[in-house]
């Protein structure tokens, strides 16, 4: 295929890597920023912000604090020993909350994907529809009732009682990213399959699963990133028996009373787990995220 | 042998006859069984309680340790909403933020495609780099901006003023007429990903023939890019359009880490999160976000305009 070189050819070389050297600082530096906070010493990293007088060591108290908290003796550089369990226990909880997020959404989602892609019935269109408007009801507008419902079934501030709504408020989208995927499969192989006297449902799992397994992966990363970020809902469905990180790393600094590099350290972990996974997975995921919108 | 025959056709047809709809049914039967799972739960925990919230704008309602305690009003909540005199300016700072980050947005978003779309070496790294904004939870992302734009110490008012560009603090979080557009930067840089992402892959399916043609007819890189590139990018672009209106109508998380909603950043989402959670009046809650519902599904319909569904599906 011949790319379009003529943009590349009007801004000579050394232009071309200025922008690009721009996007790398616009997209990483603020991040890289936020890691070296979390590995100075305050007093430096103040005067390193504030007048660019550049810091002499590093230190990594404030993740050995949150890590290894069983081993943090005093309280140093202003942290105690229940902030590092505070987030180890919120981390395994929102594993936990994005692991079953992830599987049932991809579980529910691409069944109704592979109906829709491949089967035809009264109502199909309809219920396609369905699925792309409800992606777009603005969350608070489900919450209110929500939290009402849960807490009627006495569900605030447990596993189901968070994961449930996060699954249906997920699945839709998944669905949508699997039925791009689910288009791209040639239908002639499972015709072939049915022919040779496969059901349909035989087809589904020896043809198509195979097939799909880009989209599933796509999907199940996608859900697991969406569940681990998620704010609001935790904010209102879940406490201290279920603690996402997201809800942790909310906290501010009048609120638990930390350094400011502290923070940053919590935040760091954070977003470690999402990002690997959208790195290590970038292909996949980038080919679910605009699968809908080229082909269309 | 001939009646044989007649008998034997006879039977062939009516099996080629009922077989198409028994199949039919079977594959009705299969493809809801296949949806039920999704829908049942989409329908017991969004559009049930979509309905619920319906009934809920016309209650007064109070929560206790009982359980619920709802009195019927009537169109109390609504009336409310009409008179409310916060709402007017709350309506122009959703505006303004909606505003301002669809179009810048969409700018960045054109400008990183097509620097993208570009061969150059390290394009591939710089393409799996332009996820980390979009893969960092928003609450990081809002943390992460909170501490460069702290007015005490925050690096970009140290560059700033190392530049020249300001020569006392900018108070970018406190400062009524900023604290929307400090938010609205940040929400420029958690949402551009995917617009670039969007508009990258579009400009990838432009064949080069299209180019070629264009230059053997003259047309030099500014005329390519307005006659060639931005037309085939125009119904993805307008789409994009619409989805990112609606997702910064839904801003929540960095205006909860960066603001709480003060210094002029409240924005009408956040005023429902406000009004039902913190203020405990669900009823008036509920109405506020079903008229940001109202809105969003009206974008909806303009999004199927732009974006007709195309199943192709022969069974």
């Amino acid at each position: 295929m011949i790319r379009p070189g003529r943009l590349r050819r009007a801004l000579d070389g050394a232009g071309l890597y200025a922008l690009v050297g721009l996007f790398l600082a616009y997209t990483l530096l603020p991040v890289l920023w936020m890691v070296l906070s979390s590995i100075l010493v305050e007093t430096d990293f103040v005067r390193f912000s504030s007048e660019l007088v550049l810091p002499r060591r590093i230190q990594l108290g404030y993740y050995q604090a949150l890590l290894m908290p069983w081993r943090t003796q005093q309280i140093e550089y202003g942290v105690s020993a229940e902030y590092g369990y505070f987030l180890l226990e919120a981390l395994w909880h929102t594993t936990v909350v994005a692991t079953f997020v992830a599987t049932g959404t991809v579980l529910l989602g691409s069944l109704a994907a592979y109906a829709f892609a491949r089967l035809r019935f009264p109502g199909r269109v309809f219920l396609v529809r369905t699925y792309i408007v409800v992606q777009m009801i603005p969350g608070l507008a489900v919450l209110i009732p929500l939290f009402i419902v849960i807490r009627g079934w006495n569900l605030v501030d447990t596993y189901p009682g968070y994961v449930l709504p996060l699954i249906a408020f997920f699945t839709p989208f998944v669905a949508w990213m699997m039925l791009g995927f689910l288009q791209g499969i040639p239908r002639e192989l499972e015709e072939a399959a049915l022919v040779d006297g496969c059901s349909a449902l035989g087809a589904l799992w020896r043809i198509v699963l195979p097939l799909s397994v880009q989209g599933l992966v796509a999907s199940l990363v996608w859900g697991f990133l969406s569940a681990w970020g998620e704010l609001m809902f935790a904010l209102v469905l879940t406490g201290t028996r279920v603690k996402p990180v997201a809800v942790v790393v909310s906290l501010g600094v009048g609120e638990i009373q930390a350094r400011w590099g502290f923070m940053s350290a919590q935040a760091v972990l954070a977003l470690l787990v999402p990002l690997v996974l959208a790195l290590v997975f970038q292909r996949y995921l980038v080919k679910g995220l605009t699968a809908g919108a080229v082909t269309g | 042998m001939r009646e044989g025959d007649a008998i034997v056709a006879t039977s062939r047809e009516r099996v080629r006859a009922r077989r198409p709809m028994t199949r039919r049914a079977a594959t009705t039967r299969l493809a809801y069984a296949l949806v039920l799972p999704s829908l049942l739960i989409i329908c017991l925990l969004e559009l049930y309680p979509i309905a619920y919230s319906v009934w809920l704008t016309t209650q007064d309602v109070q929560l206790d340790v009982r359980g619920l305690d709802a009195v019927f009003v009537g169109a109390d909540n609504w009336r409310h909403m009409v008179r409310d005199r916060a709402l007017p300016e709350i309506v122009v700072t959703t505006v303004h933020f909606t505003g301002l980050v669809v179009i810048v947005t969409l700018l960045l978003g054109l400008g990183i495609a097509l620097l993208l779309n570009q061969e150059f070496r390290g394009q591939r790294f710089c393409r799996l780099m332009l996820l980390v904004p979009w893969a960092i939870p928003t609450v990081v992302s809002g943390r992460m901006w909170g501490l460069a734009l702290n007015a005490g110490f925050g690096v970009v008012n140290t560059v700033l003023r190392a530049v020249g560009l300001v020569d006392h603090p900018v108070q970018w979080l406190t400062d009524p007429r900023l604290a929307i557009n400090a938010v609205a930067f940040a929400q420029v840089w958690t949402n551009v990903p995917l617009v670039a992402l969007f508009l990258l892959a579009a400009l990838q399916t432009i064949p080069g023939e299209l180019y070629q043609a264009a230059r053997v007819d003259g047309a030099g890189p500014w005329r390519c890019f307005w006659y060639v590139t931005l037309p085939s990018i125009r119904t993805v672009g307008l789409v994009l359009v619409v989805l990112t209106t609606i997702s910064s109508f839904k801003v929540f998380d960095l205006i909860y880490v960066l603001t709480n909603g003060y210094a002029g950043t409240m924005v009408w989402y956040f005023n429902v999160f406000v009004q039902s959670f913190k203020n405990l009046n669900f009823g008036y809650g509920a109405t506020l976000a079903y008229t940001l519902f109202v809105v969003i599904a009206g974008l909806t319909v303009v999004y199927f305009r732009l974006f007709p569904l195309r199943l192709e599906v022969e069974r």
